[in-house]
């Protein structure tokens, strides 16, 4: 693995970045809650692929590999062998246009940051961190009033949420289908190796995401599939709302979210077994609160009366949200900054209601 | 840049991983210039300068790896 490794590698201009600091937003567009990314380009700028997918947090390698990442390289490099005849083909991979060009363009991040890091003072104080960037867009439209859309709201969906689960060790290769599943509607089986999504060439699970976080809904994915011997065409059904079973939770950009949406209050559900013992059903709202943040504007819960422990029966009078994530969720798009909303909670065997404004 | 050895295979594998407990102990700010001295007398991975990995993409004819990783 190593001797491969190396020689995918010494065929490659490698170049670590550390910041966030004047990163060109036009060009490097990826999931910033991640810990590790890469992407692999022409010096034109155009794109071949990305690399770096993250769905847990206390997990943080279980989506990538160093065999998916050696394949990744080896197909970089046969469409950078390829370059500039599959140009067209490479245009899907371009980040949409953004109206910040550099991360410091943000209100939130202006005047706050240099456009290097301070190697000789505080260091760490002086970067510009990925997961700011999503920070600073949302805390942007939500000061303008904009609803955040799905897209925003789920970012660089995980396949999973269509029953589509790949092998890290592989490009894209079908792992798993779930029954019931767009991807079982789309015709695909274990396997499976994808080769195209939307016209553009995979080479890792993060294109696949990348292709996802793009699509419109309703909407339907053109792809391209290796079974065999054989390449077959599939078209991937994408429902209105397909995003919205995608847990966020486990984002870094998920706590300013709850500083936004919750008071800066960490939940989560309650599993079937402690709703019994409450005596809750399983439909309603049961989210047991973790965590009650405790400074600044993340402290707004606790000064409303919450404590950890209590369960959020009703949130604004919504009895159908069943996880932090719809709460996120449901703040983001239907309720502005500055509405009041009140929670109905368990706290010992007796209900009542708190209030407290949203950020 | 030769990467031939398997302690050039481990520093880029280490982008994954943690640092391990040794290294903890130190405040974040050390633990980046630590980072920076490591990775620059290394020689395998132009640090955080874009402009010249592009310029060296360029002169060479070759594909660029960028990754985005901080210390862990």
């Amino acid at each position: 693995m190593e001797k491969e490794l190396a020689r995918w590698m010494n065929q490659f201009v490698r170049v670590r970045l550390i910041q966030c600091n004047s990163v060109d937003l036009n060009l490097f567009h990826f999931d910033y809650d991640l810990t590790f990314a890469a992407f692999f380009l022409n010096a034109d700028k155009t794109l071949y692929g990305r690399y770096g997918t993250r769905s847990s947090h206390d997990e943080a390698e279980k989506d990538v590999s160093i065999e998916g990442f050696a394949k990744a390289m080896e197909k970089a490099l046969a469409l950078h062998r390829a370059y500039p005849g599959n140009r067209a083909a490479l245009e899907g991979k371009k980040a949409p246009y953004s109206e910040f060009t550099i991360p410091q363009e943000y209100p939130h991040l202006e005047g706050r940051f240099q456009p290097w890091l301070d190697f000789e003072g505080k260091v760490a104080a002086s970067c510009i961190h990925c997961h700011m960037i999503r920070d600073a867009d949302r805390r942007y439209q939500r000061h303008q009033g904009t609803p955040l859309s799905d897209k925003d709201i789920y970012p660089w969906p995980m396949p999973q949420v269509l029953g589509l689960h790949l092998d890290p060790k592989e490009i894209a290769t079908v792992l798993k289908v779930e029954k019931g599943s767009a991807a079982e509607a789309a015709g695909l089986r274990v396997d499976d190796q994808i080769l195209t999504m939307a016209g553009q060439p995979i080479v890792s699970i993060a294109d696949v995401q990348w292709v996802l976080h793009q699509a419109q809904e309703p909407s339907s994915i053109a792809m391209t599939l290796q079974r065999g011997p054989d390449v077959l065409s599939r078209s991937l059904p994408l429902a209105r709302g397909w995003r919205r079973t995608s847990d966020i939770s486990w984002r870094t950009t998920s706590w300013d979210l709850r500083r936004m949406a919750a008071g800066g209050l960490k939940m989560r559900h309650l599993r079937t077994d402690e709703r019994r013992e409450h005596g809750l059903k399983e439909r309603q709202t049961a989210l047991l609160v973790e965590h009650v943040g405790q400074y600044n504007d993340h402290a707004v819960a606790k000064k409303a009366g919450f404590l950890k422990g209590d369960i959020v029966l009703s949130f604004d009078g919504r009895e159908d949200l069943r996880t932090e994530t719809d709460v996120f969720a449901y703040v983001m798009r239907e309720r502005p900054k500055d509405s009041i909303v009140a929670v109905r909670i368990l706290r010992k065997g007796q209900e009542q209601t708190l209030r407290f404004k949203l950020q | 840049m030769n990467p031939s050895s398997s302690a050039w295979i481990l520093l880029c594998w280490s982008l994954f991983v943690v640092l391990p407990p040794s290294a903890q102990a130190q405040t974040r700010d050390e633990k980046v210039r630590q980072d920076k001295a490591s990775v620059q007398a290394n020689g395998q991975w132009i640090y955080n300068d874009l402009d010249l990995a592009m310029a060296e993409a360029r002169r060479d004819n070759k594909p660029l790896l960028a990754t985005f990783r901080c210390i862990p």
